[in-house]
């Protein structure tokens, strides 16, 4: 009776744990397949690299070889092509936080560079010195980067190193301790430095995030009390309480306090006040939004009460937008009757009393503006010549617009349409360049 | 110009619409100004006046885009109107008595979700094509509380685009204050506009071991409203990290990596960096 017992025991037991060993084959090799399928994936990503680095310093070899434009055209094209298929297979590897970052620097360069020379340059006329300098600067750093990338491929393959050791190897703590790719990848880095900061200057498009830095504040310098209370005094609201106050670190483009208020509804109130002149930057409060009791029209009539209350005139209402129940608008500076979007702020106003909860002037205070022309080269109608014909052009101002490489230009702004469609045109005043065309939302 | 207007005028013109061949129906336009970037019943109405005559040739969907401004232009050019693309007492009187606005069936066509024009002078039941399938009643067409609900865009961004934002600001900072939502939605934008990072959206928040909400899964959760409208603030312009590419929770941190930046400040839990 008693073994009995123990001989069914047993046996079920062993059936489990059969049952449960094939179980878990089954998903050790799942896991593996998955694994697999992913380390290829980024294998296949980091080899798509080196294979469009390789064939980018060719094209650049190549480009250094011919002399007018149009002959150099087609490999310029061709250069910028290999630029973004390249940033967007090094994007596809685990490296956010490693220093790779310059790399991928110097590849938007190369298709900045080459999309402004050879695809978007109207005119025929020879590379400038200027121009065949940077090109050659570009070519000896391709070469390094491609070495650098050639020898990681190598030891990579070598070693059957795999791309999600370097993952795991980021996730937890070791990423500083020995890793082959990691390494191979630093020492690429290194190389893409020098390049980047001497080519800062002519392609500024590494100061995307700086740009705001550049203009000088107005006022003197306020310490945490100060620019509470210029900040209460500001939004009209004396009786506050400052619940939160803090500086900007380090990594900040702006010194700036932030600031936390809390009024008597409790709802909290975000702000931003520069150290210099205690300016408001930007403030929002989030909340709810009651039943819709005003206009749009109404509540531009109330933003543009805020703007004047606040001593912010000589400003165009652009663009007027609605998201549920609060309104945003979009102000642009005007001066001698120009348009000038890089100085713009915007306001948003709730649509059931029309109080405005949140307001943005970080453009307008600290982007640069001055310095331009203000008289067009050429005449409207001389520019306008580029345009479709099949476009009816509805209304044309002249703009100050910032282009991608941060350079303000003067330009007109058409606005056209096309049967049922709405385009914004813009065309350089100075050289008739298209600088940006937009299909706006109907 | 509408404080010339005595209320006396204003009711003896509202009698004589009224008695123009309307189908019965009285004008239903609001006192507010109708202006770009309105939507409601409002531009309904607009459209479909400007449509009946001639003026507009889109979709009549109440949204006042830029088709509607420029037809709305047009018609204040031909009836002598001050051009300003926007309709107040004067540009709604006089479109009132050029025009016809049949409210029925507009409004059963849009709620339908049928395919309809309405131009003067071609019989109605020409204008209308029926949706095939199933009746539309999805919320930009479904009226609520007299108004239709409608999702605007903002320009040069996709539905997807912000629907895929605001699961990544969910899945990734759903515990913080509103200002540490914006916060990270702005990171993800700073990073599309920086050369070293992704060009779009996507690229961005699904580049590996960019974001550990789309590591472990969390970034499909479904978000919040709030999590939402953190996106659209941020894509409208609020930035209040000053432009971080980076942030951490310095308490679960392992990288050594991410301490070496600098630092622009701490929102909620989250620290921002460079």
């Amino acid at each position: 009776m008693k073994s009995r017992f123990w001989i069914i025991l047993s046996s079920v037991f062993a059936a489990a744990m059969i049952a449960f060993g094939i179980w878990g084959d089954q998903e050790r090799m799942a896991k593996d397949a998955v694994m697999i399928q992913a380390e290829n994936q980024y294998q296949q990503s980091f080899h798509e690299l080196t294979y469009y680095v390789d064939s980018l310093e060719k094209s650049l070899g190549m480009s250094l070889a011919m002399h007018t434009r149009e002959t150099m055209r087609p490999q310029l094209v061709e250069t910028w092509r290999l630029s973004t298929l390249a940033h967007g297979a090094a994007n596809q590897l685990p490296l956010t936080l490693l220093p790779f970052n310059k790399t991928n620097e110097f590849l938007s360069h190369v298709g900045a560079f080459s999309y402004k020379t050879g695809v978007k340059a109207t005119n025929d006329r020879p590379l400038s010195d200027k121009e065949y300098a940077s090109l050659q600067k570009l070519y000896r750093e391709s070469m390094g980067i491609r070495q650098g990338l050639r020898d990681i491929q190598e030891n990579v393959m070598a070693r059957h190193l795999r791309w999600m050791d370097v993952e795991w190897a980021l996730k937890t703590k070791k990423q500083n301790q020995d890793n082959q790719v990691i390494d191979g990848l630093k020492q690429v880095d290194g190389q893409a430095t020098s390049y980047t900061q001497s080519f800062s200057p002519e392609n500024p498009s590494n100061a995307a995030l700086k740009k705001k830095s550049l203009k000088k504040l107005e006022g003197p310098v306020m310490n945490k009390k100060e620019a509470a209370s210029a900040l209460k005094k500001w939004m009209n609201l004396t009786d506050a309480r400052t619940s939160k106050i803090s500086e900007t670190g380090k990594g900040s483009n702006m010194d700036a306090y932030e600031v936390t208020l809390q009024n008597k509804d409790r709802i909290p109130i975000e702000a931003s006040v520069t150290r210099k002149g205690g300016h408001v930057i930007w403030f929002f409060a989030d909340r709810p939004v009651g039943k819709e009791k005003i206009s749009l029209y109404e509540a531009a009539n109330r933003a543009g009460a805020f703007l004047k209350k606040h001593g912010l005139t000589g400003m165009e209402l652009t663009k007027k937008e609605r998201y549920d129940r609060t309104a945003i608008f979009t102000y642009v500076l005007k001066r001698n009757n120009i348009r000038i979007y890089p100085a713009s702020l915007r306001l948003k106003v709730t649509l059931d009393n029309g109080e405005v909860i949140a307001f943005d002037e970080t453009d307008y205070l600290f982007n640069k503006y001055d310095q331009i022309p203000m008289t067009p080269k050429l005449s409207a109608k001389a520019v306008m010549k580029q345009l479709n014909p099949k476009l009816v052009v509805q209304e044309s101002h002249l703009v100050v617009f910032q282009n991608p490489l941060l350079q303000n230009v003067l330009c007109y702004e058409f606005f056209a349409t096309r049967g049922q469609d709405t385009y914004r045109v813009l065309l350089n005043a100075e050289n008739g360049d298209q600088e940006k065309v937009e299909l706006l939302r109907n | 110009m509408r404080k010339c207007l005595t209320p006396g005028v204003l009711a003896a013109m509202l009698v004589l619409t009224g008695i123009l061949p309307n189908d019965g129906w009285v004008t239903a336009f609001s006192d507010q100004v109708i202006t770009q970037g309105e939507s409601g019943d409002d531009v309904i109405e607009l459209q479909a006046r400007l449509q009946y005559i001639g003026f507009f040739k889109g979709k009549i969907d109440g949204r006042f885009g830029y088709g509607t401004y420029w037809a709305l232009r047009d018609f204040q050019q031909k009836y002598g109107l001050n051009v300003d693309g926007q309709a107040g007492d004067l540009t709604k009187q006089k479109l009132v008595k050029a025009s016809n606005f049949d409210a029925a069936f507009v409004h059963q066509n849009l709620e339908a979700g049928n395919e309809f024009t309405y131009f003067g002078g071609v019989p109605l039941d020409q204008q209308v094509r029926k949706k095939t399938g199933t009746p539309n009643a999805t919320k930009e067409n479904r009226v609520s509380q007299g108004r239709y609900t409608m999702d605007n865009l903002p320009q040069g961004y996709s539905k997807a685009d912000i629907n895929l934002m605001a699961n990544a600001v969910y899945g990734e900072a759903r515990g913080e204050p509103y200002i540490g939502q914006v916060a990270v939605s702005a990171v993800i934008l700073n990073r599309v506009a920086d050369p070293r990072f992704p060009k779009n959206i996507p690229d961005v928040i699904f580049q590996p071991g960019a974001f550990t909400a789309v590591s472990d899964g969390q970034i499909w959760l479904t978000p919040n409203e709030t999590a939402k409208r953190a996106v659209l603030d941020a894509i409208n312009g609020w930035d209040p990290t000053h432009g971080a590419l980076y942030y951490f929770n310095p308490e679960t941190a392992t990288s050594a990596w991410i301490w070496s930046r600098p630092q622009i400040e701490k929102i909620g839990k989250h620290i921002f960096c460079k």
